[in-house]
């Protein structure tokens, strides 16, 4: 039982973070149309960034992420404006290599500046922790679940009750239809791929809090999010947040289970499991409509 | 030029990248009038509206809305403006509910609550069955109440105006009458302009004052719908009648 909760726990925490990691991707795919490639570098970015952050000003990555998030926001506006949308008409293809590109150069950045080397940041409550009905909580890992819900939520509100959030659903939902009425289609595909991309930096900035991370992470977190993506459903936002859960609890459970070697095949038989049962994904709707 | 036409287009040419559909169109519409595009499948109808929403900008020519260029203009810009359209295949929202689509028309606008409410039910007034349906999701209404749907999210952009791209297309002929009706009634009661693309030209000429033939890519012909209604070539080509 002491052992069934502690898992639960643990599967809970790292499903927060997996959670808002795969709506940033989820959203890019299912609603712009792109699949990121370089969405792993632009995590590692915001791991990144907020670890200058803190070596410089001393200023706690829980307070940086705002910053982390915003000049992501702006790299992401600024990618989609200046090498996606002009090449959007070649297809998906001319994405996947441009996103690839970007990846190139993000890695080839930090290799540079930061070396392969793993990194970390260590607050000054990295130790406290508390119990939770018998179960160990790191205070790092119990903040950044709670941020990670926080911005879930709003991200989720923005959707549905801004002028904007409800364009970006027009588009999403019809093309077309959007455009009959309207809605700046290029401009919703911007401002949406743009707050992916935000929400990846912010998960690279909690991440940094609690794992240490390299530019090797990179490929791990475009597996993860592939995965919780198609678990959701594309474009999802409460399908990709289960999408997360889902991931990390049977990872969690595989590695005491199973071994944790087999971590990484259990996401994808789960992920082609869900293919052949629900082809459009866990909740099985399209956007959140 | 000074003149009372709301709409004018003069030698309009223009496609889709290196395919050119449009040739040398002109077209103008007076405030208040019904005004019908009729022609074959694949003539440019649907190229020709798209141009006047912006949602296609043309190779060459001009397009002028209240005796202003806005031939490059975006296409929310026109829609603020007051051109409201109703685009062929209808193009709702489906995982919307009817009202939820009827609120989005109304994306280019700002709007007050009061405001807001009285025009939706200025829609329900005018398409009575969408009232019961209202928290229905439009992917579940029949094909006349989905058409009624699309051009009531196209009313809530208050257009001075509307353009429908095939009205008829898909319905039972009692409720193509019964939008026939509604249409007519928009411009006596509302003072609305419409344009509309109609492939059943019987009904077009029904429904509108005026129509223009768009053959290929080729304005061939325009006339009142009487003239048109007797042509020799209309007749053959369009009515069936030898
Ligand atoms: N998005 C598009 N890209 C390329 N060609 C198109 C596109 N849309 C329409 N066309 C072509 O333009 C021509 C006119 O189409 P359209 O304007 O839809 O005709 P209509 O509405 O009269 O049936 C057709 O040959 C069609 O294949
Ligand atoms: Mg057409």
């Amino acid at each position: 039982m002491g052992l069934g909760l502690q898992m639960f726990v643990n599967a809970l925490l790292l499903g927060g973070l997996y959670a808002l990691m795969g709506i940033g991707f989820s959203l890019q795919w299912g609603i712009s149309g792109i699949i990121n490639l370089s969405y792993g570098a632009m995590v590692l970015l915001g791991s990144y960034l907020s670890l200058i952050i803190f070596n410089m000003f001393h200023i706690d990555p829980f307070i940086s992420m705002f910053v982390t998030g915003a000049i992501l926001f702006l790299l992401g506006a600024f990618i989609y404006r200046f090498t996606l949308q002009p090449l959007l008409k070649g297809g998906i293809v001319f994405t996947l290599i441009v996103t690839f590109a970007i990846r190139l150069i993000i890695e080839n950045i930090i290799l540079l500046v930061w070396s392969a080397d793993y990194r970390t940041i260590r607050v000054s409550y990295a130790g406290s922790n508390f119990q939770f009905l018998g179960a160990f909580v790191p205070l790092t890992k119990f903040l950044t679940f709670i941020i990670a819900g926080v911005i879930i939520y709003l991200t989720y509100q923005f959707m549905m009750n801004t002028k904007i959030g409800k364009g970006i659903q027009a588009v999403a939902l019809d093309k077309e239809g959007a455009m009959a009425v309207g809605v700046d289609d290029q401009k919703m595909y911007l401002i949406n791929f743009a707050l992916g991309t935000a929400l990846g930096g912010v998960t690279g900035t909690l991440w940094a809090t609690i794992y240490s991370f390299s530019p090797h992470v990179m490929d791990v977190i475009i597996g993860r999010v592939f995965i919780i993506a198609i678990l959701g459903g594309l474009g999802n936002i409460w399908g990709a947040a289960a999408g997360g859960l889902l991931l990390a609890f049977v990872e969690t459970s595989g590695a005491i289970f199973i071994g944790s070697h087999w971590q990484e095949a259990i996401g994808l038989v789960i992920m082609v499991l869900v293919l052949l049962l629900r082809p459009h994904g866990l909740i099985g709707k399209k956007f959140f409509g | 030029m000074k003149n009372d036409h709301l709409l004018e287009i003069n030698n309009l040419n223009s496609g889709y990248g290196a395919i050119q559909v449009l040739w040398d169109i002109n077209l103008e519409l007076k405030s208040k009038e019904i005004v019908c595009i009729i022609g074959a499948n694949g003539a440019g109808k649907s190229t020709l509206l798209k141009n006047i929403v912006g949602m296609v900008i043309p190779f060459k020519g001009e397009i002028k809305y209240f005796n202003q260029n806005i031939t490059n203009l975006p296409a929310p810009e026109r829609i603020k403006r007051g051109i409201g359209f109703a685009p062929e295949g209808r193009h709702l929202f489906f995982g919307l509910t009817v009202e939820d689509n009827l609120l989005m028309g109304a994306f280019q606008r700002k709007y007050s609550k009061k405001e807001i409410l009285s025009d939706l039910d200025f829609v329900y007034n005018l398409f009575k069955p969408l009232k019961g349906y209202r928290k229905k999701f439009a992917g579940n209404l029949s094909g006349g109440e989905q058409q009624m749907c699309a051009i009531g999210r196209a009313l809530m952009s208050k257009p001075t105006l509307l353009i429908i791209d095939e009205l008829s297309l898909g319905l039972a002929p009692v409720v193509v009458d019964d939008l026939i009706e509604t249409i007519v009634k928009l411009r006596d009661k509302e003072g609305i302009t419409i344009l509309i693309v109609e492939q059943d030209v019987q009904v077009a000429l029904d429904v509108a004052d005026r129509g223009y033939v768009l053959e290929s890519g080729h304005s061939v012909m325009q006339d009142s719908s009487d003239k048109l209604a007797k042509n020799k070539h209309i007749k053959t080509a369009y009515l069936g009648i030898a």
